[in-house]
């Protein structure tokens, strides 16, 4: 991973890069932050890291069992505690557990018991993080008891191993002479050089695609949101339309047939009976 | 004798039938042009259909879930309404 950037191009980085580094740090910022902001919470979180004890940060990374050489810098051991999310305290020294609070933006005074800490961090999760937690603490478990079964402890932690050291000038003039042991050693810097720089162009380019990825995935889900919108309102429509309609039959429609049908069970008065032709002629 | 004309039926009947064939032409005539679209076998369309393809595997029916169940409760006042009508 890339060393931290200074302060002078951290003031050239554009918004969401700012964020990002924000963001990888383990501060709660986002793109929309002012940038002023920013960089103010960015800088005095660097200012805290100064602070903060190394070998603190370092029994952190082993109470979590994190992957990390011990050569490694403040800023990176607080990238890789920044993803550290677990809430049980147990094995962590009084230090790193005050270095954690604090990396996690709990104030923690010098003389705070470990208990008041603890209670205050748990404060700090919120109870929707705690419950999303709790849910995968549960679902984890399941699953690790399906698939793993019953598990030994994991032994004790060991650091990653550190990077082959580069070779000493010495010994490149020792094996190439003089001018090609300086040739070599300043090619190899060089080289050293082009391949971070490289790792940093390419790692900002996966960003870069990673958020287009997520754009156009919030696209999407906007586009289909917008779709049962539309099917909702012209649902809704017809259901107005069919109540209209039944209203229409039942209030109008409805009375006038029945008013035009005979009553049932009415007896018609007997009309009088008209005199044929036959019985007038006899009378007369 | 003459049987009786009752225009809101006539009106109705027509509406469903336009919108209908409306409805189904131009739905085929969306998946036709997809269709076209992402066929032919050139490396960029084969890249875009696979990416559309990953899109669509991508989506969460969970965060819909509410609207689909509205949806549902609608049609089912609907077909209520509608059967009313009809035998009610």
């Amino acid at each position: 991973m890339p060393d931290p950037p200074t302060t002078a191009p951290m003031a050239d980085m554009p918004a969401d890069e700012l964020a990002r580094y924000g963001t990888e740090l383990g501060l709660e910022v986002s793109p929309q932050t002012p940038r002023g902001e920013l960089l103010r919470v960015i800088r005095q979180h660097q200012e805290l890291l100064l602070e903060i004890d190394r070998n603190a940060l370092l029994d952190i990374v082993v109470w979590a069992r994190r992957p990390v050489r011990e050569s490694v810098s403040k800023e990176q051991l607080a990238r890789e505690i920044a993803t550290i999310h677990r809430m049980r305290f147990d094995g962590l020294s009084d230090s790193g557990l005050s270095v954690l609070a604090k990396l996690r933006g709990v104030p923690v005074d010098d003389g705070d018991r470990r208990r008041d800490i603890i209670k205050r961090l748990k404060q700090h999760e919120g109870i929707w993080n705690k419950l999303g937690r709790k849910s995968r603490g549960a679902v984890g478990k399941f699953i690790a008891q399906v698939i793993e079964g019953q598990r030994d402890d994991a032994g004790e932690y060991h650091f990653l191993p550190e990077d082959k050291p580069n070779q000493a000038l010495r010994e490149h003039i020792e094996e190439d002479g003089v001018v090609s042991g300086i040739a070599r050693k300043l090619r190899g810097a060089a080289d050293v050089y082009v391949h971070e720089k490289l790792d940093e162009i390419e790692a900002r380019i996966d960003r870069k695609l990673d958020e287009i990825d997520q754009r156009l995935a919030e696209w999407r889900d906007r586009e289909v949101s917008n779709r049962l919108r539309i099917i909702k309102i012209t649902l809704v429509a017809s259901v107005l339309v069919a109540l209209l309609s039944l209203g229409y039959d039942y209030f109008i429609r409805r009375p006038v047939r029945m008013a035009a049908e005979p009553t049932p069970g009415v007896i018609a008065e007997p009309q009088p009976a008209q005199p044929s032709a036959s019985t007038q002629t006899g009378s007369q | 004798m003459r049987p009786e004309l009752d225009l809101f039926y006539l009106f109705r009947y027509a509406l469903v039938l336009i919108c209908t064939v409306y409805a189904a032409l131009q739905i085929a005539s969306s998946l036709w042009g997809w269709h076209r679209y992402l066929t032919p076998s050139r490396r960029e369309t084969a890249v875009l259909r696979q990416y559309v393809i990953l899109q669509l595997l991508r989506l969460r029916v969970r965060r819909f879930i509410p609207d689909v169940i509205q949806i549902v409760l609608l049609l089912g006042v609907l077909g209520y309404l509608v059967r009313l009508h009809h035998y009610g």
